[in-house]
């Protein structure tokens, strides 16, 4: 890595416009360039200069290396492929996240901001959707507008479940909690971090072309016929799983390569577990849905008919591509929180992690299965088909080890002392919103149940306990208990727990009617619906709206504390775990010492040897 | 009684209620709405098989979160009981929860399965064709001769076992007849199937349930591309069908296109 001299720091983005904003404009010059060749080409063809899906394909490729030099990878990383001299890019104080800077603690906070404001926004949507619903026929949106937002509401928030977690705390947290300096490559975190921006404004600009109506599954042939906005989805997926692919990389490598002396794969804490098996289910299947929306998008801009019956193409065909990443992303999106909830659960019981050796046992045995369970979401393709027994035997094998996990979560708070801080609240809500999203997945694994509830409000509801329940309950579980480590300050605990109540009723309220609707004839994806459902529409609909507004308490608190909080000290739940045994915020290197790992991060016996003692100068 | 057996104690009758509790509720409750095939009979035993099995685990789970809270709650942090692990208690849940992830997969996964797959290779009485079209469904009844482009109604005979072929003539759509209870996709240049047999007399208009609803996203018109379904005694059913094939013929006793293209065949246009 480039030392950069003083002097050249402060140069680098300490004035004038913040690098990101240069990165725009980097940015659209490659989109220019990009679609420049695009209509020369054709011209020379003799085929028209001007055809905006391919010009916009192009231009969006080109536009992307040139969005992420402009951000500093070109001082930080491309300047050196020239052989000239490389800065850092590190200005003081709010710069720092405006720009391609290396620190994985800044990083971090990228990943958090960017992601909770795009939460935000798909939420926003999820309110008009349900505005739309609240009663039967037209009402605020109609089917047209109705079914783009809800595929835009759909895809943005895959995206937050999937990065949100890991692309926080995995950052943030991880490299501490393993007693490293930062992460094993921090250009390509950086770089993991920067192809974000790209993708997510182009997913916000896709309205202006009239969005998509595929919902985040992009089936073709719809996908196929449908407004350019599906161009913009498949880009969106395509980069997105580039940065998925390159921080798994980096997850891997560190995990593997930087722990502390004495951090045994034995000792190792649970969430550090829950990150590296979503480093493997990315590395291992994302590469699948950029092929899968690769080739729709080739369908509609080359003519490649891989998707088109008419000229022998098979439809059916995208949806098992599609489905062997997207299986596994569900639990992309689900182990980093349940590894978050594990690593809460014995804090604020005092007691160690239960069933250790099972509840990893579980997390792998949960990444391997979902490999090959990808067929149960499309086993009314062919209803009959034999080989939908064996989807149903892998599907309901799944089950096994993620009930381990739920042996871990309830061995753990059996006999503890449960400290009911607000982080603790968000891990036992957890236990139970994913044991009710876990019981009703187990009928759409059963081939006849699965008949009436495929593509039904059951499935709507099923995966909104999972992915909300755990997934997005496990990020603010998460922020909750580490807030203190990222800003060095306390949250106001009065305005968490009011939040905290508000989402977990306002949650269940929400979705727990929709198991009702689906069995009762609603179909999901729909604009509107038989009168005979309107009642309870309209309480879900109510109910949603509240559980909107508690986000509203969490943002002000959020902002307020960040701010202005009361100084949270190195350690404020008394965990053991590595980050904790730092300052909050920690150094730039994370540590005033090197620290070598002597304990178990989950032994709170009075009399337990410390997890990690950190030696200053050859001192501990 | 010891301090530790006293909270297995009350846990397991916590559980124990819990489990009765459950059992009344789903027992009184009618979660599902009412079926109107033969078929979906083994569809409903399955859910109400899995809706009896997951009550012990839900409550199992709960009772001890419960149980736990109320008993072990502190307001400031105490070191708990250093119990890492219970081999017994581990390996028996384990075993448990394997046990039933192979019972449910046997039964009613598999059972519900063959039966559906052998009522399925019974002969049919009636064949339909279906043709999912962006935004309504194409009837045919190739053995009378009578096609209807987006009918207002779809009409079945009660107790005949109806053979479906279904095909898309754009993007995929789904057939589902929410009181029957059977899910099948059409594909476009592919032709699936399924089987029904419709067990009573019933339409649409006593039961919203039973309609032919598109199940499978297929654009802005997906939510409107149902078609009213009327199962009729089958003698009514005949005379009915030898009066389309008549009117196919001459003038206008089909059942009508009325062009739409947002309503699907419901004919409310929302616009």
């Amino acid at each position: 890595m480039a030392t950069a001299t003083p002097q050249v720091e402060r140069r680098l983005g300490a004035s004038g416009l913040p690098f990101a904003a240069r990165g725009l404009l980097w940015g659209l010059g490659g989109f220019v360039l990009g679609a420049a060749v695009v209509a020369i080409i054709r011209a020379l063809a003799g085929v028209g200069a001007w055809r905006a899906d391919q010009a916009i394909v192009v231009g969006f490729l080109f536009s992307v290396p040139a969005f992420v030099l402009g951000v500093g990878a070109w001082e930080t990383w491309g300047r050196g492929w020239f052989g000239l001299e490389t800065y850092e890019y590190d200005p003081p104080g709010w710069r720092r996240y405006f720009g391609f800077n290396l620190d994985h603690k800044v990083i971090g906070v990228q990943y958090l901001v960017t992601f909770l404001t795009v939460f935000i926004l798909a939420g926003a949507v999820a309110m008009l959707m349900r505005t739309e619903l609240m009663d039967p026929g037209r009402t605020v949106l109609g089917p047209a507008s109705f079914t783009r937002f809800m595929s835009l509401h759909g895809f943005l928030m895959v995206l937050v479940a999937v990065t949100a977690v890991p692309g926080a705390f995995g950052n943030y947290v991880m490299p501490i909690m393993v007693g490293a300096e930062d992460m094993a490559f921090p250009r390509l975190n950086a770089l993991s971090f920067w192809l974000w921006p790209p993708a997510i404004l182009l997913l916000l600009a896709s309205p202006l072309v009239g969005g998509w109506d595929t919902g985040w599954t992009g089936y073709p042939p719809l996908a196929s016929v449908n407004n350019l906005g599906q161009i913009f989805y498949a880009l969106a997926f395509v980069v997105g799983g580039l940065s998925s692919i390159v921080a798994s990389v980096n997850f891997l490598t560190t995990i593997v390569k930087m722990r502390a002396r004495g951090l045994t794969w034995g000792r190792l804490p649970i969430f550090v577990w829950a990150i590296l098996l979503t480093g493997v289910l990315s590395l291992f299947f994302t590469q699948s849905v950029a092929v899968a929306v690769t080739m729709v998008t080739l369908d509609r801009i080359v003519g490649a008919a891989f998707f088109e019956p008419l000229l022998g193409g098979a439809p059916v065909l995208y949806q098992h591509i599609f489905w062997f990443y997207s299986h596994p992303a569900v639990y992309v999106m689900v182990l980093p929180s349940l590894g978050v909830m594990l690593e809460i659960l014995p804090v604020f019981s005092r007691k160690p992690l239960f069933a250790y050796r099972w509840a990893v046992g579980g997390i792998i045995g949960i990444s391997v299965l979902s490999g090959v369970v990808w067929a149960h979401h499309m086993f009314t393709v062919s209803a009959l088909s034999n080989a939908n027994a064996g989807f149903m035997l892998s599907t309901e094998a799944i089950s096994v080890p993620t009930g381990l996990v739920f042996l871990s979560a309830v061995g753990t708070i059996w006999r503890g002392r449960l400290w009911m801080k607000v982080p603790m609240l968000f891990a036992l809500a957890m236990v139970f919103n994913f044991l009710i999203g876990g019981i009703t997945g187990v009928f759409l694994s059963d081939i006849p149940a699965d008949y009436q509830l495929q593509d039904t409000y059951w499935v709507v509801a099923h995966f909104h306990y999972t992915i909300v329940g755990a997934g997005i309950f496990g990020l603010f579980a998460g922020i909750y208990y580490w807030f203190p480590k990222i800003t060095g300050r306390m949250f106001d605990e009065r305005l968490a727990r009011v939040h905290f109540w508000m989402m977990f009723v306002g949650f269940n309220l929400t979705f727990l009617p929709m198991f009702w609707l689906g069995l009762n004839g609603m179909n999901r994806r729909i604009a509107d619906y038989q009168p005979e459902l309107a009642p309870v529409n309209l309480f879900v609909s109510l109910a949603g709206f509240f559980l909107g507004a508690s986000f509203l308490v969490f943002l002000w608190n959020f902002v307020v504390s960040w701010k202005k909080g009361p100084p949270a000290g190195p350690n404020p739940w008394g965990a053991r775990t590595l980050e904790w045994q730092t300052s909050s915020p920690p150094p730039k290197l994370n540590f005033e010492g090197i620290p070598e790992v002597v304990g178990d991060p989950y032994d709170f016996a009075p009399d337990a040897p410390r997890h990690a003692e950190i030696e200053v100068g050859g001192e501990r | 009684m010891s301090g530790r057996r006293r909270d297995l104690v009350v846990t397991g009758a916590l559980w124990v209620v819990l489990v009765i509790v459950g059992v009344l509720v789903v027992r009184s409750v009618d979660l599902l709405p009412a079926l109107r095939s033969e078929e979906g009979a083994e569809v409903d035993l399955a859910f109400n098989t899995l809706l009896l099995y997951s009550i012990p685990v839900f409550a199992f789970v709960l009772a001890v979160l419960l149980y736990s809270v109320v008993r072990w709650r502190v307001d400031e942090p105490e070191t708990g009981d250093q119990i890492r692990d219970v081999p017994a208690f581990s390996w028996g849940w384990f075993l448990v929860s394997t046990a039933l992830a192979g019972l449910i997969f046997v039964t009613p996964g598999l059972t519900g399965f063959f039966a559906l797959q052998s009522a399925a290779t019974e002969e049919p009485d009636l064949e339909v064709r279906l043709t999912g079209v962006q935004w309504h469904w194409d009837v045919e009844y190739p053995e009378a001769g009578v096609a209807l482009e987006a009918p207002q109604e779809i009409l079945l005979p009660a107790d005949r076992r109806v053979r479906f072929e279904l095909t898309s003539a754009d993007v995929i759509h789904a057939f589902w007849v929410p009181a029957f209870r059977l899910k099948q996709d059409a594909i476009p240049g592919e032709t699936t199937e399924l089987i029904v047999t419709p067990t009573e007399v019933s339409s649409y208009d006593a039961d919203p349930n039973v309609r032919l609803q598109c199940a499978e996203l297929c654009g802005t018109g997906h939510a409107r591309m149902y078609v009213p379904v009327r199962v009729v005694e089958p003698a009514e059913f005949e005379a009915w069908l030898t009066g389309a094939a008549m009117g196919m013929g001459g003038d206008g006793m089909d059942m009508g296109s009325d062009g739409m293209d947002m309503g699907g065949n419901a004919g409310h246009d929302e616009g």
